[in-house]
This record gives structure tokens, sequence and C-alpha cells, in this order.
């Protein structure tokens, strides 16, 4: 029936200049991710007018059109990220297939984000309706205490403005709001903290046969490190994806999963099934994405949406400093640069893009913040891959991606020297690092001349026997790490490009080279053949020490509009406002100042709710708005 | 006559085991349909079959439910509980026969058939009971759902004329057990299947305690599979129920028109979004077809095997899972993912040099289907349970 087909309706670009003239917009939030996707269910719920642009089109909120993204996975030859999302050159995106191997003193502007080097960054994002929510892998981990402050612990990076003890509650929200599984008395470790009595919405996901098999290996190797013994214990991620309810949520409450989007004859997703491609997209939407909260921020009735419509300059009054209104571009259709040009103004603008797409918006506005810091600090999550068989098989490819992982590096003194790492376990095998399984049936055809059915049991026998560990190393904050724009690089509607600066320090190459040496106890215990190598040719390769390795990007892009304590240290406040120009929010992982060793998702989730709370508090001190008569009148007519 | 069918206990058990055969019969119809669509065609037609298909599922574990809560578990590896395809299922004055077939304009007709609400003939003969009538070729029906505790002479209209039966039955025997002071309600709780282990298949389930729920159990099962429609009177919303759902029958209708009912459409004509059911992007399986079929062919004969041994043992889980074992249906989801896995080898493969038939899953459940696996496909899924 037609609600499957659209599940939110959309507004003309005509219909939303209208409103806006007619001053009906309380917020107009740029980006339909989950920061955007938040603060609209959260101040529509409350019965404020929201307008929300998407630079994509609508397609992902049908359940016809979701189901189009999976078929472009299976059918496309690359799985990349990226993968299912068609190209849009009007709202284009990076793809790590686009990244390669940089020449001294050369820029790559082969891809959207051009390349400025030294280190090329092969980290994405996702411009669909629904943000990278749709690709991302759903791991949910809370920070740990000790990663707000740092600096002042550690004398590297920067001190968050407020504490863990700040964010509990905000983060409960964000645990809510996305459905979280995971048992509350396996995550309470290295000053983690929960409320008495906390529960998560789901009972935790259960342990791969994979993470048990290592677990029995490794759990308990003992590590020195800076003075301080670290002992190894397999433990289960928190995840973003429904498992069974937890009764005893909320008092007793309990919990409600969210399914499929638009699903209405096609009920789906009420748990994961195991499927092992939640990334780049979870063919049941059991794993959680932002169109679940835009979803049911439309059902209130007080959400506009306008899909294709990119903005392109955010205007600031000079008398007031003020944001006055956005401009933005709108498209018919991807495959034309043909759009037209048209104005928004409301009480409260709020940018929700990401911290590449907020940073690029702002300067290619001629915004770099009195602080200078717009773009700075940009901040990733450095991977390290270590790939290796075992002697026995482990059930490898049985999903979902990622179940367990090891937490016994995150913390400890060592961080004043080198960069603390969490380890995931990757059910999916070696795909991250050699494009296994695809390119296992090359090497078992091409050189081994196996086909048929023994080309079937070799490759049965190869998978399952594979296991990768990917170390998520922290990444401090740093001014040379940066986002640019320059009127030389530009997308197909004239919007100004990002431009990366990228590199690693030797605080970050350090923790690498130290993740590198636990992987080799770690196979040597599972009594597993290491099969890491780090090609020189590779285009994330770097020398630590006299020793080769290769970085992956973590797709945790982050600090470009940091969040401090004045106007001078950074460029939002605690409440993720504009120092200069208090009716702006600049929403999302931009505004971290550090992202310690957990991916940024659940933090800058609950940093929305707490945002929403400070806008909520902000636009309730406005006067009710009188609407003459006629001005109601055309409002309707147009509507 | 009109006189009430269920009388005792009984006779409430028989009409209950009954009615789970019943809503299993259409699964393996609905299910290979659904897996002869060629992957990634047939969008729409997929979501919907799998929509229908899903539903009968918690049709069955309501009706299951129901059972328990009277002190007696289902069981579904009982001799003939699985139909010898093709089957009768009870439609009106035109009968039919139900196949196991691929997805093709012929059997999109047997779904619309097996699903189409129907009203009982004004002139039903006065000799039978509520929602009976005498049918002349009533032999030919294999169900015990059909006729009414095993009639020789008379079976149901509707399948909804058979729940109002058990309905009726539920009320004169809990009455009956008032005014002694007692209930037929006696199962333990700890043998309802719940939301906990049972999802994303065709809405809540309910848990059953009593008359109350009892009721509102098989009212479920009811609504959704005939909605409140009733063909022939072109009139506006007729097609969804009471939670704005559409019924089985016009869900299966929008596949016929190519379009998608909106609220407010007439039958006849449908005015939501149009879309494409491609017959060609199908797998040409034989109808109904036997393991002796494949007697030429030792590797499909294994893989038909196969599925059958696996089907058998996926109904023992279902039956574990219907006495107390509901965790059990966690690890059941794998064993899905498997009978999809063996269904595929069939059906993606033609039988002999004739290209244009292909395998199937024969659905052969016996004795001897329970073992004949090969044991390296019978690894077990990992699952664990967390309560």
């Amino acid at each position: 029936m037609s609600e499957s087909n659209s599940t939110i309706e959309q507004v003309t670009p005509e219909q939303a200049i209208q409103n806006s003239n007619d001053g009906k917009y309380d917020a107009v939030i740029v980006g339909s991710g989950i920061s955007g996707a938040i603060a609209a269910k959260e101040l529509t719920s409350r019965g404020y007018q929201v307008l929300v642009l998407e630079a994509a089109p609508a397609k992902s909120l049908s359940y016809d059109g979701f189901k189009e993204y999976v078929s472009n996975y299976y059918v496309n030859a690359s799985k990349d990220n990226n993968a299912p999302y068609p190209d849009n050159p009007n709202a284009p995106m990076p793809r790590s297939t686009d990244v390669r191997k940089l020449c001294l003193g050369q820029m790559d502007t082969q891809g959207y984000m051009v390349q400025n080097g030294p280190l090329a960054l092969d980290s994405t994002y996702t411009r669909v309706t629904g943000g990278t929510t749709m690709h991302w892998e759903a791991k949910i981990l809370r920070m740990l205490p000790d990663d707000f402050k740092i600096k002042t612990h550690y004398g590297v990076g920067l001190d968050w403005p407020i504490s863990y003890d700040d964010l509990m509650p905000f983060y409960r929200m964000a645990e809510r709001e996305i459905g979280v599984s995971a048992n509350v008395e396996e995550q309470g470790f290295y000053g983690l903290k929960y409320e008495p009595g906390y529960v998560y919405p789901m009972h935790g996901l259960p342990a791969s046969y994979l993470d048990q098999v290592v677990g029995k290996g490794i759990d308990g190797a003992e590590f020195e490190l800076a003075g301080e013994v670290h002992t190894v214990k397999v433990r289960p991620f928190p995840q973003g994806r429904n498992g069974i309810p937890n009764a005893d949520y909320q008092n007793g409450a309990g919990f409600n999963p969210v399914g499929a989007v638009g699903a209405v004859q096609s009920e789906q997703g009420g748990r994961c099934q195991g499927n092992n491609n939640c990334v780049p997209i979870c063919p049941v939407q059991a794993k959680y994405d932002a169109r679940k909260t835009l979803y049911s921020a439309a059902q209130t009735g007080n959400l506009d949406f306008l899909p294709q419509t990119v903005a392109s300059k955010v205007f600031v009054d000079g008398c007031t400093d003020q944001v006055s209104h956005i401009e933005f571009k709108h498209y018919t259709k991807p495959s034309s640069p043909e759009h037209t040009t048209g104005n928004i103004t409301a009480k409260t603008f709020i940018l929700a893009t990401n911290a590449v797409e907020n940073a690029r918006l702002m300067l290619a506005s001629d915004l770099p913040s009195s602080s200078g810091l717009m773009g700075k600090n940009l901040m990733d999550h450095t991977y390290l891959l270590a790939w290796g068989l075992l002697p026995e098989a482990a059930g490898t490819m049985r999903g979902t991606k990622c179940t367990s992982g090891i937490a016994d590096f995150r913390y400890g003194q060592s961080r004043a020297k080198q960069a603390p790492f969490g380890v995931d376990i990757h059910n999916d095998g070696w795909g991250w690092a050699t494009g296994s399984p695809f390119s296992d049936i090359e090497e078992l055809v091409d050189t081994e001349n196996k086909f048929g059915k023994a080309l079937r049991q070799s490759t049965v026998e190869r998978i399952s026997n594979q296991l990768l560990f990917a170390y998520m190393v922290e990444q401090p904050a740093d001014e040379s790490n940066r986002i640019t724009v320059d009127p030389e690089y530009t997308d197909a509607l004239g919007n100004m490009r990002p431009i990366v600066n990228y590199n690693l320090s030797d605080y970050s190459k350090a923790g690498i080279a130290y993740a590198r040496e636990t992987s080799k106890v770690f196979f040597q215990r599972l009594g597993a053949q290491d099969f890491s190598s780090y090609s020189l040719l590779d285009y994330g390769s770097f020398n630590y020490q006299g020793e080769s390795y290769y970085f992956r990007g973590g797709n945790h892009f982050s600090g470009t509009h940091v969040m401090g304590t004045s106007a001078k240290n950074s460029v939002v406040n605690e409440y993720q406002q504009s120092w200069d120009h208090s009716n702006l929010y600049l929403i999302g992982s931009g505004s971290m100042p550090s992202i310690g060793t957990s991916n940024t998702t659940l933090t800058l989730a609950a940093l929305c709710f707490k945002t929403t709370e400070h806008i909520l508090a902000h636009l309730s001190s406005y006067p009710v708005n009188v609407v003459a008569d006629d001005a109601f009148k055309l409002a309707k007519g147009a509507r | 006559m009109n006189e009430r069918i269920i009388n005792t206990i009984d006779d409430l058990y028989q009409m209950l085991d009954a009615a789970i055969q019943l809503e299993h019969a259409t699964i393996p119809p609905y299910l290979t349909a659904l897996y002869s669509i060629h992957p990634e065609t047939n969008l729409e037609a997929t979501a919907v079959i799998r929509a229908v298909l899903v539903e009968e599922m918690l049709h069955m574990t309501l009706s299951a439910n129901v059972l328990n809560a009277l002190g007696r578990h289902p069981n579904v590896l009982s001799e003939g509980f699985m139909p010898s395809f093709p089957t009768y299922l009870p439609d009106g004055e035109r009968d039919f026969q139900v196949s196991i077939a691929a997805f093709t304009p012929e059997t999109l007709e047997t779904f619309l058939n097996i699903e189409r609400p129907s009203k009982p003939p004004k002139n039903t003969s006065s000799t039978c009971p509520n929602g009976c009538i005498a049918r002349a070729n009533h032999a030919r029906f294999h169900l015990d759902a059909i006729k009414p505790l095993k009639s020789p002479t008379y079976s149901f209209y509707s399948i909804g004329d058979f729940y109002d039966a058990i309905i009726e039955g539920i009320k004169f025997l809990e009455a009956q057990a008032r005014e002694c002071g007692e209930t037929i309600f006696i199962g333990d709780l700890k043998y309802q299947v719940s939301n906990k282990y049972y999802y994303s298949g065709g809405g809540e389930v309910i848990e059953v305690t009593d008359e109350k729920s009892a009721i509102a159990a098989l009212n479920l099962i009811k609504e959704q599979g005939e909605g409140k429609a009733e063909l022939g009177e072109d009139t506006e919303n007729q097609e969804f129920d009471s939670e704005g759902e559409l019924s089985h029958y016009y869900r299966f209708k929008q596949l016929q028109f190519g379009r998608y009912y909106q609220k407010g459409d007439r039958p006849s004509n449908p005015t939501g979004a149009k879309f494409e059911v491609d017959f060609s992007k199908v797998y040409p399986i034989k109808t109904n077809p036997k393991l002796s079929d494949f007697a030429e062919n030792p590797t499909l004969l294994k893989a038909a095997k196969d599925f059958n041994h696996s089907y058998h043992e996926f109904l023992g889980i279902i039956n574990d899972a219907f006495s107390g074992h509901q965790n059990l249906l966690l690890g059941a989801v794998c064993d899905m993912f498997r009978l999809k896995e063996f269904a595929s080898q069939l059906i993606r493969n033609p039988i002999s040099i004739e290209p244009n038939i292909h395998a199937g899953p024969t659905f052969e459940i016996d004795a001897s289907s329970r073992d004949s696996l090969n044991d390296k496909v019978g690894q077990t899924c990992v699952h664990k349970e967390r309560a």
C-alpha cells in the first residue's frame, strides 16, 4: 500500500520557502543522519515546527527503495562501505575505492575528498537519507570516564569541557533511541559506570563461536605496560541492533524493538538474524539506522522533509552576528546538475551533516570561526589489521560482523607515551585486509587450480579458519590534521569539496606498533599462522622504528568544530552552540575534543540529546507567534 | 440441525490439533513459490508472499498457545501432519487443489482461492452443524481440519467457520467448568510461546491464560487471514482489518493488479503505487515433485532428501518449542536459513537434460525422511540463551 512506499511526506522547495517566509520554522536542520534525526524527533515531539534539508534523495524511506540498496550491494563487484548507495554527483561521498597511494607533495583529486596528505585517509561517510548509520557497523560503546580528560591526565590531545558524569543521563537516552543490546554486568570496566539498577533496552547478543575459540586461547594473557599489568579478557560489545528485549528495562516497562522502516506489509527487523553484511547494509533492518528516528519525527506531523536539497551557504547578519538564513540548491535528478536556489530561515539553525561536511559548509561560507579552529583537529580512529589462520574451523562468517573484542589496552598510564587501543574480533574473516572471500576464490582458482567440488570444499576450509583482529587506535586532536576548502575543487552543483590534510603522530604510531606486538602473542597462543603483511605499496603504508605497517581509516571523523570552554579555544560550547552565532548549532562528532577508544556514534548521539534539551529551553523562551489570518491561509494553501 | 460441534474437551483438543495442521499446510506452497522467484527480482511479490507466509507461522503458534493453555502440547510430528501434495483445502462451493509449485499466474490464482473470504451459500443444508456443508467430494479432503471431528459426511465451509466452531466450543466448555468452580485453562504458563522468542512473524504473539486471551488469539487468526472483507460488494475500505492491515486475499490481489491498495480504495480499483510482477523471473519448478522424479539424478535426490530431513528436524524443534523449550526458536532461525539453502539447490537446477523443468522440495515427511541425511551438512547452529 502507499504507506509502504512513502513513509514520510515530503515538501517541495516552493512550499518550504513559503513556510519559511511565513515564519513557520522553529528550527531548520541540515542533514538526516543520526544527529539530525534525533534533533528533529526531540523538537517535533514537543510541538515545534522543523524543516529538515537532506542532500540526498528520499529513496531509502520506502521499503522498496531500501530493498534496491540491498540489491545494489549484492550485485556490486566491490563490497565497500558505500557499495549499496548510488553515485550522486550532486551530493557526492568519499569512497575507499577512490583512495590511492600519495606521492610526496602531490594532491590526489580523484575522489570526492581531495587528499592533500601526507598520508591518504580512506575513511568514508554516506550521503543518503539516514546518513552514515545506513552503513555503520553499530557497535555502540560508551567512552571511558578517563577519555574526557586526556590532556590533564596524560598531557595529550584536548580535554572535554564536560565529564562522563555529565553525559550519563544522555547516554541512557541515546541507548534507548538506538535500541542497544548488551548486558550491563559485562560492561562495567575501567571506570565505566551506570546508574544503579540500569539495564540496557535489550539483552546482549550471543558471542560468536569464534569469540569463544579466541577467548579460550588468549583470556588471561598478561602484558606489562608502563609499570601496569594488563590482563586480557574477551568481552562482548554493546550492539545497536535488535536482540531480545529486556523485560526489566525502565523499571519493568520493557522495550519494544523498532523493526524495518516502511515494511507495512512485510514485517522484518525485529531481531538480528546473524547476516554478516551489517556493513554496508543490514538486509533485514534489524540494525539501527537514523531513518527509524526520522520516521517517528515525521509521525508527529510537525516535520517538513525536503530531500535533494544541498545546503550551500550559511549567511550571518553583520549587526547581530546571528545566522540570518541558509542558502540551498535543490536538484530534480542526481544525473543532472540543474538546480534551483532558495533561502530558508528559522529561529534556530542546526548543522547536522557530519564532522567533514559541517566544517566544509562553514568554511565555504567563509565562517572559519573567531577561534580559527573550524575544520582543524580532525580525528579518526586509526586501524591496524592483523590476520591469521586458526588451526581448526571456528565458524568464521557467521554474523554479525563483530560480537566481541578486547578492552584491556584502552586504559592506563601508558596513555602518556603511546596511543591506547581497543581490539575487535572480526566474524567476517579476512575481508577487510585481503578482500576475502573473493580473493580466496581467485587464489584457489589461479594458483591452486581448484575447481568444482574441490574448489567449494577448499573455500569452506579456508574461510572458516580465518581470524582477523582489528585494532582501533586512539588519535588525539592535532590542529594540523584538518579539513579545508578551495574554490578550485568543486562538485557538480558548484559546492566546494572537502580537502583533507592527514598524518599520524609518533604517539599514534607507537600505539600501532604495540598493537602489532600483541597480535603476535595472540596468534602464538592460539596456534594460528600469522598471515599479516604490510606492503610498502599500500596507500596507508608508513614506517615506524624500522618496521613497515599500514593503517586503515575508521570512518569516525571528528573534532572539526571542537567544543571547549571559550570562544578562544573552541568553535562550540558544551551545548554544541556556536560561540560566534548564538542561534547556530553544529552538532555531531565534529564537536568532540577527544574520541578515546570508542566508536563515536553513541557519544555524539548522547551529545545531541544534551543539545536538544538546551535548544528546547531556548525555544520555549520565545513568545508564541500570533499568525495573521491571511498569512495563515496563504501558508495553508501552499501546503 | 445447527448444533454445536465441540461438546467435550477431547473434541476441542482434536480441533486445535487440526488448526495447527491447517495453518502449517499452507506453508510448503507459499515457501516454494517464494523461493522459486529469481533472487533480487519481483521485490514486491516477494514481500507480499513473505508477509502472508510469516502470518501463517503466527497462526500456527497462536493455535499452539491455545492448546497449551488447555494443558496439552501440540504434536507436529504426528502421522499425516504433513499433507500429501496436491491437497484440498476448503473453499466454498468450488474446491481446488493446492500444489507445491513455482510462482506463476496459476499459482497466484490458487493463493487467492486459499485466502478467499467466503460467504456460505444461502441454501446451506440444514442437516449440518454451524458453518458446515455437505460436499459431494467429501472423501477427497485429506486434512482433519476440514472435517469436523473426522465427520464422514460434512465439512466446514471456510477457515473462518472452523475457528468460529472452536471459539464456540471454548465458551461452552469453560462455562460448563465454571459451574463446577473449575476452568479448562489448566496449562502451565511456561509452555506459552512469548514475544521474547517469537518476533518479526506477522505480529505479536498472544500468551493464552484464560477464555478472553484464547478468543483474542483465535480472532487474530481469523482477522488476519480473511480480513473483514466480503467479496462482491464493491464498497470502500473493506480490504483493511481493524489494525489497518490488508487481509491476505487483497495482499495477493495486488500482485494481479501490479498495484498497491491504499486506504479508501475499492477492491476492483487499487490506486497506490504501481509495480511490475515478472513471471519470467521465476525458476520453472516441476509441480508437486516427488523423490521418485529424481531417481535418475543422485545429486538432486540427495538434496531433496536433505531438505526433507532438515524439514523433519525443524518440525521436531517446533515441537520442542511448543513443549516448554521456546528458547529453541533462537536457533531455529539458522535452521530456516539452512532449509532455504537446500531448497535453492533443488530449485535452481534442472531435473534432467530438459532445461525447462527444475527440481523442487518434495515435502515428503515421514519415517524415512528422518534418517537420510549425510551427517556433514548437519552442523549445529551455535546459539546461546541469554535469559
